[in-house]
């Protein structure tokens, strides 16, 4: 009976160790590390035995900062059964400075990027350490829900929007979530009548509560010609959606970027300047824990020239430019929280040009994915803001133009 | 042996004192494997031996093993072909082919020592040491207490039912 549930277990894991594990493989006829890798029973006792000569407690005496770096090497299907071990472990899987362990110690910051083929209610991710391609198995038996896009992703979660049942249906749209590491997933209550999926939506887990998740949906409302921003907001811990709103003069908003426990948006509103009307930027952010509307300046269109994307960047809110022209350097400001003023850094050396052409469809992250700009292939041309690194990725999915990608990092907060 | 590099690099002899009073006199280069002894090689020099307190001889031994085979697969030598990597990531998985208990010694020598190669590769064996275990065979192997209550244990099995039926 063990022996069954173990080879189960064993099979599973191994599918996830091809889509998604970073490992090295030690193993080595007759060496230590082969029998660890078994999964026949006789392999236990004969440890055992081995183990029965140590100090009974050394092992437990293992200080946290090592066994995080132990842990932290095991595939990420296998993580979650962790959590069974003690309350210690339990806790300690979830903290966001073992996620980041798992970021340092796998070698890779750059997160998997995802795509959901919609044709195929499937999920494929390319992983750039190893520069390929796989089909995750997001959960092990599919809940009943229609997949109609891939929404957002974050903290290690995904959002997906679609309906209950087997069939698309437009009328009762639901939110699903859920952890690929962990397979779990649910389905969440219902939006608060009268508020839509569209506009801006963000999953996120805030990093002083790593194991419980917030999506926020931030859209314009006009009622009798008053224009409302409204926030709507889903906490793991209440789960409950709450709606707060503000009068405004924007808009529409657009560009979110989460930086530091508060969403920010870049919008656009109309102002009577010297007599004429004119169109102007303004940024506004949600302030996740207070739950409130701010206004924060947006920064000036200094150059003229290029594509101008907003993202996260050394946790900062910045605004990368770059150009069509391939010998155009590509500038980043950053929003300064103190002076509430926009100041120009250098991300970049100087005189770095990204060489991008065409159109650039794709930038978030601290990483920014240009699809390319030949449209001839599928290829997708990366520059990692980072590591200061330019990659391209081979044969992207067909489905990567018309579905977007969403960026993710590995974790087991809880769905 | 013969070195291809600076000629002053085979010259300098660095000596080490472990925990137990033994004395050991191994190349600067092998040395310099260990970020720790790096450090207090250049604020010391080589003429003072370094004292280890918390590494057992036969601790250190293996670790120096280890850090001079590495030493060695940096170096280039007309007569012989270079060391491929298949040919370092087997010696890697001998070295770590031990006695758990060694293994222990060895991943605390690892950290003081700073020795990231050497941590990494341990930390990867211990961890495919307990890979595929169950959470009571985990605990039996790291003497970890169950600290979970049954109705606990029910609910954290609930919520990784999906992960593994």
């Amino acid at each position: 009976m063990v022996g069954k549930v173990l080879r189960e277990r064993e099979s599973e894991s191994s599918f996830l160790c091809r889509s998604l594990s970073f490992f090295p493989v030690l193993a080595r006829p007759g060496s230590f590390a082969t029998i660890c890798h078994s999964d026949d029973l006789s392999d236990l006792s004969n440890f055992q035995t081995l183990s029965g000569k140590m100090d009974p407690e050394i092992w437990s005496q293992l200080p946290q900062e090592m066994l995080l770096d132990v842990l932290a090497r095991l595939p990420y299907d296998y993580i979650p059964r962790l959590r069974e071990v003690c309350k210690r472990w339990k806790e300690l899987l979830v903290a966001k400075y073992f996620t980041d362990r798992i970021v340092s110690v796998r070698k890779s910051q750059t997160p998997f990027l995802l795509v959901c083929v919609k044709r195929f209610q499937a999920i494929v991710a390319y992983n750039p350490a190893r520069r390929e391609w796989r089909e995750v198995f997001i959960w092990k038996k599919s809940p009943n829900f229609y997949i109609h896009s891939l929404r957002a992703a974050g903290g290690g979660l995904l959002c997906f929007e679609g309906n209950v049942g087997r069939k698309r249906e437009d009328g009762d749209i639901r939110l699903l979530i859920c952890n690929p590491i962990s397979k779990l997933w649910r389905i969440l209550p219902p939006l608060p009548s009268g508020i839509k999926t569209s506009g801006c939506v963000n999953l996120v887990v805030l990093e002083n509560e790593p194991n419980q998740f917030k999506i926020l949906f931030t859209q314009i409302h006009q009622l009798h010609g008053q224009r409302r921003l409204v926030g709507t907001l889903f906490d793991s811990l209440t789960d409950s959606w709450t709606t707060h709103s503000e009068d405004t003069t924007l808009e529409s908003i657009y560009r979110s970027v989460y930086v530091n426990g508060s969403m920010h948006y870049i919008g656009s509103e109309r102002v009577h300047e010297d007599g004429t009307l004119i169109s102007r930027r303004q940024g506004v952010s949600f302030d996740l824990l207070r739950k409130v509307f701010s206004r924060f300046e947006a920064p000036l269109a200094s150059v003229s020239v290029g594509a101008k994307k907003f993202m996260e960047l050394h946790d900062k809110l910045s605004l990368v430019t770059f150009s069509t022209v391939p010998t155009f350097s590509p500038s980043v400001q950053q929003f300064d929280d103190q002076t509430g003023t926009w100041v120009e850094v250098h991300v970049l050396p100087p005189g770095t040009t990204l060489g991008v052409q065409g159109h650039v469809p794709l930038g978030q992250g601290s990483y920014l994915y240009f699809a390319d700009p030949r449209r001839s292939s599928f290829n997708v041309i990366c520059y990692d803001l980072l590591n200061r690194e330019r990659f391209d990725v081979d044969e992207a999915f067909l489905d990567l133009r018309s579905e977007g990608y969403k960026l993710y990092h590995p974790s087991l907060c809880s769905v | 042996m013969h070195f291809q590099g600076s000629p002053n690099m085979a010259e300098k002899r660095v000596k080490l004192i472990s925990s137990d009073n033994d004395e050991f006199e191994v190349d600067e280069a092998v040395a310099f494997e260990s970020e720790t002894l790096r450090n207090m090689i250049q604020d010391t020099g080589t003429n003072v031996p370094i004292s280890i307190p918390n590494v057992s001889s036969d601790i250190l031994a293996k670790v120096l093993e280890y850090c001079s085979y590495h030493a060695e697969t940096m170096e280039t030598h007309d007569d012989k072909p270079p060391i491929t990597d298949a040919q370092i990531r087997e010696w890697d998985a001998d070295f770590v082919d031990v006695h758990p208990a060694t293994l222990y010694s060895l991943i605390l020598a690892a950290n003081y020592l700073n020795i990231k190669n050497l941590l990494d590769l341990i930390c990867q064996a211990v961890a495919n040491n307990i890979r595929g275990k169950t959470a009571v065979e985990i605990r039996k192997i790291l003497h970890i207490q169950d600290d979970f209550t049954y109705e606990e244990e029910m609910e954290i099995r609930r919520e990784t039912k999906w992960a593994f039926d």
